[in-house]
């Protein structure tokens, strides 16, 4: 049984006067446990929001949310509480997820107050002992937010999350406000502790290298779907989906011929979530749309063993 | 005869040079000693060409690309060098040449469109604006619509009453080439053009940008921290480093054989698409406070080879190949 199963989980937004958007719109994702998942796609596609809605931060419509076993959606008052011991969120700001009041130390002490995990005279230790984790000096406690570097900024989120010792972590773009040199920095970090603690993962990112380098499994998302999904090896190397080759060529690359033209870039951009549209979410830019594409929306469709794709055309 | 032949070669290089950027200082006041945000940078940009700036948040990069157009504001100030634009020292012409020059001859395009547009007029008027200023005389509404249609805006003819916050991240940074390209000017300064932006939108303005280049014969100055943008645009690379051009050279021999261990390390630090989970290797350490920069190498506290001369002397630059240039005691 995976530690966290999503089956489709619809989330809207209320706009107003009845209307809405629909940000999620039937994903369905598996996390095993000890796994790092990746979930990619551009801005505006609901990676955020799913995630959100899987923390019980946004209400989530309709669909299914199990962790463990239990209903997520269903928890209430001290199960809930106890859920949020158990899965922890780090966050793509690091200026803004952290309290510039607080310093660095109370604001990890009151993990551990909150959530019982230490009694009183040990806190500081445990306090000193998270920094340490995150390459930190334990001298760092007492200073605060506007102190740091952003690259230490995200340490002391990462530590936030630590603080309870989460069996699950959505970490959502924890690396694309930061420098080159200490983004690779912080990736290294978040790799180690998961296989040293063996917690899960889900890895939200909008650069496909950064999931290459973090995650086993990929899902790519696209206007609240899921487009495809598999391991990231088959993912990249035979990407089954037009969007997901897109994506692939679109990211610049060290390793790219300078003026090589690209075969499968596409026009336009990802419409708002706002729009109605009939068929495949994809058809509007894909270039091989055809008349069934614009009237059937695809189901996933099995390529490989473990690779699927919503592609009228896929395998 | 022979001085004839003399000045014709000075006047070749003049034209093969459109910008030539020589000890480049720009300090900024404080209540303590200046803060040296550059501090002797020398390139130069041939006509036509994408030369590229790479250097992480904090390089200076920004800095000298408001500097060509001496657009730095207060408290920062010029401590010295020059700024050979077109065969004219921009540092020495008076504000309404300056004025002339700016938009006109160097345009600039910046990693923010929606901070650089203004909110409250359309986007045909802004573009028009660049018009009025350069270039009197035209039919502004038909070639702000023509200026659209060329990079890529669909429906222009409806678009230039549009404002801002009606368009997206993409069309907004359309928008401001078309502004930059108004006046076809000679120079075209990009400070993180797509950092902004999506995968495949960024793709798309990369290539509207390779097609306008080749289109309006405009030289390119390429600002930007991904490595990866650089490969695939730029012909040559300057890699700064707290102020200064640590390495300098041809793309292929940058990205192939780099000799200063920051532009290694830069390099490392980029996740591949084609690489198996092997552990990337990244650079220890922060980029230094420019208000206490070290002494010797400034890349010294974050080096692995860094020995201590490199902590008293600051190394000068040298000569690999006729193109390759490097910052470093022990490039060999």
């Amino acid at each position: 049984m995976p530690l966290l199963e999503i089956k489709d989980l619809h989330v809207a937004y209320a706009l107003g006067r009845g209307r809405q958007v629909q940000a999620v719109r039937g994903v369905s994702l598996a996390v095993e446990r000890g796994e790092s998942v990746g979930l990619v796609g551009e801005s505006g596609c609901g990676k955020s929001t799913l995630a959100a809605a899987v923390m019980r931060l946004v209400p989530a419509g309709h669909g299914m949310i199990l962790y463990d076993g239990i209903d997520v959606l269903g928890l209430r008052g001290r199960e809930l509480f106890g859920f949020r011991g158990k899965t922890q969120m780090v966050f793509q700001d690091p200026y803004g997820s952290l309290n510039p009041r607080l310093s660095v130390g109370s604001a990890l002490e009151e993990c551990l107050v909150v959530h019982k995990i230490v009694g009183r005279h040990e806190r500081q230790g445990r306090v000193a002992e998270l920094l340490q984790t995150v390459g930190l000096d334990s001298g760092h406690a007492a200073r605060y937010p506007h102190e740091f570097s952003g690259g230490q900024r995200q340490r002391i989120g990462i530590a936030r999350a630590l603080a309870v010792n989460p069996e699950f972590i959505i970490a959502d773009e924890p690396v694309s406000a930061l420098d080159v040199s200490i983004q690779a920095q912080i990736l290294n970090l978040l790799k180690d502790l998961q296989e040293q603690k063996l917690f899960s993962f889900l890895f939200i990112a909008h650069d496909l290298a950064v999931v290459r380098y973090m995650c086993k499994s990929v899902y790519v998302m696209y206007l609240g779907h899921i487009m495809e999904t598999g391991l990231t090896d088959d993912v990249y190397s035979r990407p089954a989906h037009p969007y997901t080759r897109a994506l692939l060529e679109a990211v610049p690359g060290v390793d790219r011929v300078r003026g090589k033209p690209r075969v499968h870039s596409v026009e336009g951009e990802i419409p708002s979530l706002t729009t109605v549209f009939s068929g495949c979410p994809f058809h509007s830019r894909c270039p091989m749309a055809k008349s069934v594409c614009r009237e059937h929306v695809p189901e996933m469709k099995k390529v490989a063993a473990g690779h699927f794709s919503r592609c009228h055309f896929a395998g | 005869m022979n001085s004839l032949l003399e000045q014709k070669s000075v006047k070749d290089v003049a034209c093969n040079n459109l910008l030539e950027v020589n000890n480049l200082r720009v300090y900024f006041r404080t209540r303590a000693a200046p803060i040296r945000a550059v501090d002797g940078v020398s390139f130069d940009v041939r006509n036509g060409e994408t030369m590229a700036l790479v250097g992480e948040s904090g390089c200076g990069k920004s800095v000298t690309a408001m500097a060509l157009a001496r657009l730095v504001p207060s408290p920062g100030y010029y401590a010295g060098g020059s700024i050979l634009f077109d065969s004219t020292d921009t540092m020495k012409i008076n504000l309404n040449k300056l004025q002339k020059l700016r938009g006109a001859e160097i345009s600039y395009i910046f990693q923010e469109p929606s901070s650089s547009l203004n909110p409250v007029f359309t986007v045909g008027y802004q573009v028009e604006e660049s018009l009025r200023l350069h270039r009197r005389g035209l039919n502004n509404r038909e070639e702000t619509i023509r200026l659209l249609n060329t990079v890529g805006i669909a429906d222009a003819v409806h678009r230039v009453r549009s404002y801002p916050h009606e368009l997206s991240g993409g069309m907004q940074q359309r928008v401001m080439i078309a502004m930059a390209l108004a006046c076809r000017p000679k120079l075209l300064v990009a400070d993180e053009p797509t950092t902004a932006l999506d995968v495949t939108v960024q793709a798309q303005i990369l290539e509207l940008l390779t097609k306008l280049q080749q289109e309006f014969g405009m030289a390119v100055l390429l600002i930007t921290h991904n490595l990866g943008i650089v490969a695939d645009m730029a012909r040559r690379i300057n890699v700064m480093y707290a102020g200064r051009i640590v390495e300098s050279g041809q793309t292929e021999e940058i990205l192939s054989c780099p000799r200063h261990p920051y532009t290694r390390g830069l390099l490392a630090a980029v996740p591949r698409l084609t690489s198996e989970n092997k552990r990337m290797a990244g650079i220890p350490g922060t980029v230094p406070n420019p208000a206490s920069l070290p002494t010797g190498c400034k890349f010294n506290p974050r080096c692995q080879m860094a020995t201590d001369l490199c902590r008293q002397k600051e190394p000068s630059e040298e000569n690999i190949s006729e193109t390759h240039r490097v910052k470093c005691h022990y490039w060999k």
